[in-house]
C-alpha cells in the first residue's frame, strides 16, 4: 500500500515534467531546462511554489463543499492504482507474493466504482465556488463522466468475456503466450474495438483533452477549479494526473499483456524475473503516458454536444456490436 | 467484540446518520452528499456480509451513476435560497417523525418477535462472486432479468422524451439527453 | 454482533428514515433521494437474509433481487428526474406540495 502510494507520489512529478518537455518538443519550444538536469527539479520547484502560496477561500463559497471537494477528486484515482497487478508474483521466503495491492476477485468492479466516484470532486467543486464558469464545468463534468463510463463498461464487458474472469490476474494470464511464435495474444489485437473505446472513454474520463471540457481555458476560465489556489489546487491537479496513470495502468494491463512480454518464462517466481515484469509494465505504461500527452497536444478540444453525440451514438453502439460480435466468436 | 463486528457497527452507524442528514438538511446538494456516505457505508455493510459483487456493484450503480444523475440536476437547477421552497411546519414534521418511529417500532417488534436463524452457516468462497450471481441470475431467475431490462428500456424513452424541451417540431433543438442511470448489461 | 435481527432492524431504521424523508419533505429532490433510502433499507434486509439462510443453497436469490432492485431503483431516479426537470422549467419550483395539476 505505502509502496504504491510512493510510487504514485513519485509518478505525478515525472509526469507533470515529461509533459512539459513534450509539450515543448511538439510546439518546438525549449521548455523547462533550468532546475536540475534537464530540468528534472521542475515538479518540485513547482509544487513548492504551491505550497507557499495562500490559501484563498473566496466569499460566498459554500465553505464545507468546498474544502471537501479537493480530497473527492484525488483520494478515488489513488485508490484505483490498488488494483493493478504490477508484475509476476514473486517467492519470498517460500511465499508467492502478489505485487498487487487489492487481491481478490472484483478488481475490475472497483476500478468502475472507483472511476465513477472521481467526478464527486469537480461536481462539488463546481457547485460549491458559486461562480457560473466554475458551475457549468461541474456540470459538464458529471454529464461526460455518466456518458462515457457506459461506454467504458461495456468495452470491459466484452473483455471479461473473452478471458472468462474479472480478475485481473487471470485477464493478464489470458493474454500470455503469442500465434504463429511472435505475435503476443494481447487483447489490443483480439478485441481491437474494444480498445478504442476504451480509450477514448478512459481520455474522456479523465478530463484530458481533446475532451477537457469541465475545464476548457478558453470558455470556462479555468472551469471548476476557477477558485481554488494553493495546496487544494494542486490537490485537483494531482488527482489529474493521478488519474492519467491509473488509467494507463488500466489499458496495460487489460490491453497490453500486463507485465508479460511473449516469450517469458512465466513459471519462473525468482526476484529478479519479478522485477524485470515490473519494469515491463511501466515500459509499457511509460509509452501510453507519452501517446497521452502527444494527443494532448496534437488535437484541438471537441464541442460539447459533439461530445456527447460522439458518447451516446458512436460509443455505446458500437461497444454493444462488439459485445455481440464476442459472443458470436465465443460460441464456436 | 472482532474487527468484523467494529465495522458492523461502525458501517451501519455510518448509514443511519447518512439517512438521517439525507432527510433533514435543507440543501439538496448536502443531501447529496450525505447520500454519498450513505452509499458508501451501505456497501461497506454488504461487504460484510459477504456480498463482495453486490458491494461493489452499489458502489457503481448508485453512486457511481445514480447519484451522478442527482448532482446534474441539482447543478441544472442550482436553486437559490430563496427558491428552495417552503418545508412543512415543524409540528407536522414532528408528527411525521412520531408516524415513523411508530413504524419502526412496529417493524422492530416483528423482527424481534420472529424465529430467526441464529447462527450464521459456514460459506463456500464461491458465495457473493459475480460467477455465483450471474449463474443464478441466468439461470433461474432468467424472465426477472428480461423484465428488468424491457422496464429500463421504457425509462430511458420515457426520461428522454421528458427532458426534451420541445416535442414539435421533433428535434428541433440539440438536447443532449439526460444520462440515464447505468443499467445492467 | 453481526446477527441477522441486527441487519433487519439497520434495515427497518433505514426504511424508516427514508418513509420520514417522503412524508415529511417537500423538496421533490430530497423526496426522491429518500425513495433510494428505502430502497437501500430493503437491500440491507435481502443481502441479510442470503448471508443468513441456513444451509446456504438459496442464497443468490437475494442477492440477485439486490441487482434488480438497483436496475429498478435507476430507471425510477432517471424518469422521476426528468419528471422534476419538466415541471421546473414549467413552474420554477421543485415544491411537491405545488403539484396539483395533471396539466398547465
Amino acid at each position: 500500500m505505502v509502496a504504491v502510494f510512493g510510487t504514485v507520489m513519485n509518478a505525478v512529478p515525472i509526469l507533470v515534467w515529461a509533459e512539459r518537455r513534450v509539450s515543448a518538443w511538439v510546439q518546438d519550444r525549449v521548455g523547462p531546462n533550468r532546475v536540475g538536469p534537464w530540468g528534472l527539479f521542475q515538479p518540485i520547484a513547482d509544487a513548492l511554489k504551491l505550497l507557499f502560496k495562500e490559501d484563498i477561500v473566496p466569499d460566498g463559497v459554500d465553505r464545507v463543499l468546498f474544502v471537501l471537494a479537493p480530497a473527492f477528486a484525488f483520494i478515488p484515482a489513488a485508490l484505483i492504482v490498488t488494483v493493478i497487478p504490477f508484475g509476476a508474483p514473486m517467492m519470498v521466503q517460500g511465499e508467492p507474493l502478489q505485487l498487487q495491492v487489492c487481491r481478490g476477485n472484483v478488481g475490475i468492479l472497483l476500478f468502475l466504482a472507483l472511476t465513477g466516484l472521481g467526478v464527486y470532486g469537480i461536481a462539488f467543486a463546481g457547485y460549491a465556488s458559486n461562480n457560473k464558469f466554475a458551475l457549468l464545468g461541474g456540470l459538464r463534468a458529471s454529464a461526460q463522466v455518466v456518458s462515457y463510463e457506459i461506454a467504458m463498461g461495456l468495452a470491459i464487458v466484452s473483455i471479461l468475456m473473452s478471458s472468462q474472469s474479472v480478475d485481473m490476474n487471470a485477464i493478464v494470464a489470458d493474454q500470455t503466450g503469442t500465434w504463429m511464435g511472435f505475435v503476443p495474444r494481447w487483447n489490443v489485437l483480439r478485441q481491437p474495438i474494444a480498445f478504442v473505446v476504451f480509450l477514448v472513454a478512459a481520455f474522456a474520463e479523465s478530463n484530458r483533452l481533446p475532451f477537457d471540457l469541465p475545464e476548457c481555458e478558453a470558455e470556462l476560465v479555468g472551469g471548476y477549479h476557477t477558485e481554488y489556489s494553493s495546496m487544494k489546487f494542486s490537490l485537483f491537479f494531482l488527482g489529474e494526473y493521478t488519474a492519467m496513470f491509473a488509467s494507463c495502468c488500466m489499458i496495460t494491463t487489460l490491453f497490453l499483456g500486463g507485465w508479460s512480454l511473449p516469450g517469458m518464462n512465466l513459471a519462473s517466481t525468482s526476484i529478479p524475473f519479478s522485477l524485470l515484469t515490473v519494469g515491463v509494465f511501466f515500459a509499457k505504461v511509460s509509452l501510453l503516458l507519452f501517446f497521452y500527452i502527444i494527443i494532448r497536444w496534437t488535437l484541438p478540444r471537441f464541442r460539447f454536444d459533439q461530445l456527447m453525440q460522439l458518447g451516446w451514438k458512436t460509443l455505446i453502439p458500437l461497444a454493444l456490436a462488439n459485445i455481440i460480435l464476442t459472443g458470436v466468436l465465443a460460441q464456436r | 467484540m472482532n474487527l468484523r463486528d467494529f465495522f458492523f457497527v461502525l458501517f451501519s452507524f455510518l448509514a443511519v446518520f447518512g439517512a438521517f442528514l439525507t432527510v433533514t438538511r435543507r440543501s439538496p446538494m448536502y443531501s447529496a452528499m450525505s447520500l454519498l456516505v450513505f452509499f458508501g457505508a451501505i456497501s461497506g455493510v454488504m461487504m460484510i456480509l459477504a456480498a463482495p459483487f453486490l458491494a461493489l456493484m452499489q458502489m457503481m450503480v448508485y453512486a457511481g451513476a445514480i447519484l451522478v444523475l442527482f448532482l446534474f440536476v441539482i447543478m441544472l437547477l442550482s436553486l437559490r435560497k430563496e427558491e428552495l421552497g417552503g418545508e412543512r411546519p415543524w409540528p407536522l414534521q414532528l408528527l411525521a417523525g412520531c408516524g415513523c418511529a411508530v413504524l419502526f417500532g412496529l417493524l422492530a417488534v416483528a423482527i424481534l418477535r420472529a424465529e430467526l436463524p441464529r447462527t450464521a452457516p459456514a460459506l463456500g468462497p464461491e458465495f457473493g462472486s459475480p460467477e455465483a450471481v450471474g449463474r443464478a441470475m441466468f439461470s433461474e431467475y432468467v424472465l426477472a432479468f428480461e423484465i428488468v431490462s424491457v422496464l429500463i428500456l421504457a425509462a430511458t424513452l420515457g426520461a428522454v422524451v421528458l427532458a426534451k424541451k420541445h416535442l414539435e417540431p421533433p428535434a428541433a433543438e440539440e438536447t443532449p439527453a439526460p444520462p440515464h442511470g447505468e443499467a445492467h448489461h | 454482533m453481526i446477527t441477522l435481527p441486527n441487519c433487519l432492524l439497520l434495515s427497518a431504521l433505514l426504511f424508516a428514515t427514508g418513509v420520514f424523508g417522503v412524508v415529511a419533505r417537500r423538496n421533490a429532490l430530497i423526496v426522491l433521494m429518500s425513495v433510494e433510502l428505502m430502497l437501500n433499507g430493503v437491500n440491507v434486509a435481502f443481502v441479510a437474509f442470503a448471508r443468513f439462510y441456513p444451509g446456504g443453497a438459496g442464497a443468490p436469490a437475494g442477492h440477485v433481487f439486490v441487482l434488480l432492485t438497483m436496475a429498478v431503483a435507476a430507471a425510477e431516479a432517471a424518469v422521476g428526474l426528468a419528471i422534476v426537470l419538466a415541471w421546473f422549467r414549467n413552474r420554477k419550483t421543485t415544491d411537491t406540495d405545488e403539484m396539483r395539476t395533471m396539466r398547465w
